[in-house]
């Protein structure tokens, strides 16, 4: 049997493109089968997607941030920080609730915009910029709840979190606007192939006349962005504000990035790959819970999988650039 | 002048974080003084016992200064400032000592070992006349209490052991009490015509807190053939991942009937995660589902008080801390103590829940107003 011109055989050659999307349906059949199809049940199906959201709108930032070879580990800390303000505003302040989702939505800007000055402007290096400002908005929402749990939060807010349209939660919805959007951001406009070109040699790209500062400034804002539209959906599906919202979020973000295709030397990736990075990941950890296995060695299993995703991703990639050659 | 510019910008938008932090909390909670960082230090400037002015008011008054009108400092180490629980620990325990006239200074270690162990050594530097610790690691942190102690300041525990060291004294709870308290409850309103089918949401099973208080529950219904925890789900204290692991147990499970959760601090991830799955209805109507949980914090009884939860397993950090400071006191005043305090458990159902001697139930971070509790377990020593 030959699938020389079948588009399948179009697919299998572009696995180092693709490669991600078999680990995603390797990862779905072997999870069917060990559950006895309780993870393809539609009702799981639309968990899993529930699940991706937070996770995923925090990626789809991450793979940008990462194709121009930086790295944002603030955006733990900005969900945290956007959730307690929303909170706050809604609850002890009594303001408007669309006011109050925009101040969430600005305190994720906010953050954005000084990461991407002190990257850009001032040449301080992402990894300790992202690492300070995690801690400052870390720090800041931990003093604003002061170690309480702010609930109470008007019921209109639930609609991003726990309604649906069309039977599809809202949330998923959200995400699939924002994965269009950085899918047409990326590969259509001009920023997109600006930011490809700053992540394969930024010299080069500096000399072509891209103006890098202002693109490294919109990519830190976006991702920024994200975070706090995902701190929108976790508040809005638990309905109030923790400190421990969004802690530890930036390392599944990245390794959903990673896992998607996108490499960290930068230049390479796209967010449809990064949100099936997230879908793996969910999927692991969904898996893992319809399985019973014992929360004790869930962790190392996650980790594992993670793990030899990466490894056979590379390894193909490797084969491939091998092979060219 | 770009660089100027953009480092104006920095600090301008630093600043505004600042004071919208400092606007927001200044008025909600004027009372409440929590440690904004994991190094926060706070040595108030004078002692406040002013706001109290009879002894029938404050009964601690002048109990913490020495015979030369010289005020006890008291030192506090703790793992955490995340959960209301430490907050309403800490703030109560600062208020009580200062109350009584003493100096009071804190170091929150955010879960760091390493941090945890530098800070019993910074607060060494400020001379204190007792060290308190509440640690993240009962063992790791014990080589430091040891050497305070050879140095020759007295260390209490409060709430996690140290292992390793003996303290002059621990105050706590019997963790693994509070679980078995929760699976009485369950094995005392089942029964082989009615099963309980149990959901298990675990705090941080890699700290022994969480650990207990699942070994505890386990010790009760194990034994039962007629209780089955059909899955464990770990939180790491987490709302949200509570939210996710309600969503998946029930795809896999839809018999489950009751939920035991190791804390209300994942509580509202628990209840908004029943809602979505259609699941969250009050004690009385069809579908309830029966939940016990540990603490007893704010969530928890308006949790109660709205009909979906049934129980709560009470670990109150007001007995805890009024203990604590009694105790410590008697060690300043040369007194005999036990060296160890093992607190009663009460159980919260919805007869007792709105009593005033649920912690949960005094104004959130107004810590100079709570009343200095009445406790028969360590009295208030006379000099």
């Amino acid at each position: 049997m030959r699938f020389r011109d079948s588009k399948l055989n179009s697919f299998l050659k572009n696995s180092s493109k693709n490669g991600v999307f078999v680990i995603f349906m390797v990862i779905v059949v072997v999870l069917a089968i060990l559950t006895e199809g309780k993870s393809i049940k539609p009702s799981n199906i639309v968990n899993i997607m529930m699940q991706t959201t937070t996770i995923g709108l925090l990626a789809i930032g991450m793979t940008m941030v990462i194709i121009d070879r930086g790295i944002d580990l603030s955006v733990g800390g900005v969900a945290a920080l956007s959730s307690a303000i929303g909170a706050i505003c809604m609850t002890r302040l009594g303001l408007p609730w669309f006011l109050c989702v925009l101040i969430m939505l600005v305190v994720g800007i906010l953050v954005g915009l000084l990461n991407g000055f002190s990257i850009s402007i001032l040449k301080m290096p992402a990894f300790i910029t992202t690492m300070a400002t995690l801690k400052i908005s870390q720090g800041l929402a931990h003093y604003l709840l002061g170690g309480t749990t702010i609930f109470g939060l008007p019921e209109v807010h639930a609609v991003f979190g726990q309604g649906d349209f069309l039977g599809i939660p809202v949330s998923v919805w959200i995400l699939a606007f924002f994965t269009v959007l950085g899918f047409i951001l990326l590969k259509y406009s001009r920023f997109g192939r600006e930011l490809y070109a700053m992540g394969g040699n930024p010299k080069a790209a500096w000399i072509a006349g891209i103006n890098v500062n202002k693109n490294r400034i919109l990519i830190y804002v976006i991702s920024g962005f994200m975070a706090s539209v995902a701190a929108l959906i976790i508040t809005s599906r638990i309905m109030c504000a923790q400190v421990t919202i969004g802690d530890g979020s930036e390392l599944d973000a990245i390794a959903s990035a990673v896992i998607g295709g996108v490499s960290m030397a930068g230049g390479e990736g796209g967010v449809l790959g990064a949100v099936a990075g997230t879908f793996i990941i969910v999927m692991i950890n969904n898996g893992l819970n319809l399985l019973a296995v014992s929360p004790y060695i869930q962790t190392a299993i996650k980790g594992t999988v993670i793990f030899v995703a990466i490894a056979s991703d590379v390894l193909r990639r490797r084969k491939e650039l091998r092979l060219k050659q | 002048m770009k660089k100027k510019f953009s480092i104006l910008l920095v600090v301008i938008l630093m600043l505004s974080f600042v004071s919208c932090a400092t606007e927001s909390t200044a008025e909600e909670a004027p009372a409440a003084e929590v440690p904004a960082a994991e190094t926060a230090v706070e040595v108030p400037e004078e002692a406040a016992p002013a706001e109290v002015a009879t002894d029938v008011d404050n009964p601690l008054a002048g109990k913490a200064v020495d015979e030369d009108g010289n005020p006890y400092l008291l030192g506090y180490v703790l793992n955490e400032t995340s959960s209301g629980w430490n907050t309403a620990g800490l703030g109560y325990i600062q208020s009580l000592w200062e109350r009584a006239g003493g100096e009071f200074v804190s170091f929150v270690s955010d879960y760091d070992l390493n941090l945890e162990i530098s800070m019993m050594d910074d607060l060494k530097q400020l001379n204190p006349d007792a060290i308190l610790v509440h640690p993240s690691d009962s063992a790791a942190i014990a080589p430091a209490v040891q050497t305070a102690m050879d140095e020759g300041y007295p260390v209490f525990a409060m709430d996690m052991a140290v292992t390793g060291a003996d303290v002059n004294s621990y105050i706590h709870i019997d963790q693994v009490m509070l679980g078995e308290a929760c699976g009485q409850y369950i094995a005392d309103n089942f029964s082989a015509d009615n099963p309980a089918v149990i959901l298990e949401i675990a705090g941080g099973l890699q700290q022994s807190g969480a650990q207990q208080r699942m070994e505890g529950f386990h010790n009760i219904i194990e034994p039962l053939d007629y209780a089955e925890i059909v899955q464990t789900v770990d939180t790491g204290w987490s709302s949200d991942v509570a939210f996710d692991g309600i969503q998946d147990a029930f795809e896999r499970n839809d018999n489950i009937n009751v939920l035991y959760s190791h804390s209300d601090f994942m509580m509202q991830g628990i209840l908004e995660g029943l809602r979505v799955k259609g699941k969250l209805a009050p004690a009385g109507e069809e579908g309830h589902i029966v939940l016990c949980s540990i603490d007893g914090d704010p969530t928890g009884l308006q949790g109660m008080r709205d009909g979906y939860i049934d129980a709560i397993a009470e670990h109150s950090p007001v007995l805890h801390a009024a203990i604590t400071v009694n105790v410590i006191l008697a060690e300043l005043y040369g007194q005999p103590y036990e060296a160890d305090y093992t607190l009663p458990v009460t159980l919260i159902t919805p007869e007792n829940v709105e009593s005033m001697d649920r912690w949960a139930n005094l104004p959130a971070g107004e810590y100079d107003t709570w009343p200095v509790l009445a406790q028969d377990v360590f009295p208030i020593p006379s000099r």
